[in-house]
């Protein structure tokens, strides 16, 4: 590893100091968890299934039936924005007992 | 009987030999020494130091995560690895201080100097050789002192062209300056088992920050949870120390050569003030005496 200058210590110095006690990295990820997200997924599978003969044309026929007629409710109910509520909104309860746990590791006296 | 209303005037003493028995030399001025070869064996050296003291020590550490997760829930899976970043935690550390220190042993088994220059004291009991001398004066001087005798003469004045004395004596001879043609020379030397006083020095401090920089090996923390989710989290710690100055105290050094030997000195000298007392001159030739 390349050694440091005194330049580049003092710099990493100063800035170690100031550092929040907790560094947050986020890292997008691309997951529908809503129910019409959840059959899209799966009549993704039931196409593969369908094509490695393992249902058969009528079951597969049925399935997509059935997932039209649902998705047309939640559609209706506006499935996505009611499941991205709930979503966020327990993000947020998560998101409060991260931020008391690193308020009390803040607090505690330091040896 | 001489007149001792005369004055003997000598224009020149030859004297052919004669003995001394008092040589007193003010002062020997040696000129610069030229050594041909200076050789030195088992050279030892200590270095004794009461404390060190490592001023304003402050170490960085530095942790750099990366993370491998995967997840599988069915009708989704995937898998990746990120960079999490780095977390510094910085430590001031402060002055540490060394109480004791093992003494810092140095060996050297051999050491050899060419044409080496050096300057002397005073030095005596050398036979010098021939010589120019300058200033010479002789007081006291009896002639003779065993059975010479001038008598009958009452003369105003007188020339003597040639005469041989057969002894005298004379009280004191001095010579101001003497410049021998050669030099001493002496041929080797050898000295064994010198020590070398201890001798005290003063701080030592650096002159410029001290940087350490240390990488230990990675480590991981693996969670699994069933075959739905698990993740790795990598940690490298770095270490980065920055000291002020170091500063050792209290310093002793001590040192012993087994064994040296000098080669081929050449010393020129001028010496000054030569005393001759009680001089037994056995003959003297003047070749003019004018009384």
């Amino acid at each position: 590893m390349a050694q440091l200058s005194s330049e580049e210590f003092e710099a990493l110095w100063q800035n170690a100091q100031n550092e929040p006690v907790v560094r947050e990295v986020v890292k997008p990820i691309q997951l529908d968890v809503t129910l019409s997200g959840v059959l899209d997924r799966y009549m993704t599978i039931a196409d593969q299934f369908l094509a490695q003969g393992k249902i058969s044309k009528i079951d597969h026929d049925a399935l997509v039936a059935a997932m039209t007629a649902l998705k047309a409710i939640l559609a209706r109910i506006n499935d996505k924005e009611l499941v991205a509520e709930v979503v966020a909104d327990r993000a947020k309860i998560i998101e409060q007992r991260i931020e008391e746990r690193i308020a009390n590791l803040t607090s505690m006296p330091r040896r | 009987m001489l007149s001792s209303g005369h004055k003997i005037n000598v224009a020149q003493l030859l004297v052919a030999s004669g003995q001394v028995a008092d040589v007193k030399i003010d002062k020997i001025v040696p000129g610069p020494i030229h050594i041909d070869r200076l050789s030195l064996q088992g050279i030892s050296a200590d270095l004794k130091s009461a404390r060190a003291l490592l001023k304003s020590v402050r170490v960085l550490l530095e942790l750099r995560f990366s993370l491998d997760w995967w997840y599988n829930i069915g009708i989704w899976s995937d898998s990746g690895s990120d960079d999490l970043g780095k977390i510094f935690f910085p430590v001031h550390v402060g002055d540490v201080e060394v109480p004791s220190l093992s003494n810092i042993v140095l060996n050297i088994p051999d050491v050899t100097a060419t044409n080496v220059t050096a300057t002397i004291g005073p030095i005596d009991n050398f036979d010098l050789g021939g010589g120019a001398f300058t200033g010479v004066s002789a007081t006291n001087a009896a002639i003779p002192t065993n059975g010479f005798q001038l008598s009958g003469l009452g003369l105003v004045s007188a020339s003597i062209g040639n005469v041989g004395i057969p002894q005298t004596l004379v009280d004191n001879v001095r010579i101001q300056d003497f410049s021998p043609s050669g030099n001493i020379v002496v041929p080797n030397a050898q000295l064994t088992q010198l020590q070398l006083p201890l001798a005290s020095a003063g701080d030592i401090q650096s002159d410029a920050p001290i940087a350490i920089d240390a990488e230990a090996t990675p480590r991981g923390l693996r969670f699994r949870l069933g075959d739905v989710f698990g993740f790795t989290i990598w940690v490298t710690p770095f270490a980065h120390a920055h000291i002020a100055s170091f500063l050792l105290s209290g310093l002793g050094v001590s040192g012993s050569v087994n064994q040296a030997s000098i080669q081929n000195v050449s010393i020129p000298v001028d010496i000054q003030g030569i005393s001759l007392t009680t001089i037994n001159i056995g003959q003297i030739d003047a070749n003019n005496i004018t009384l």
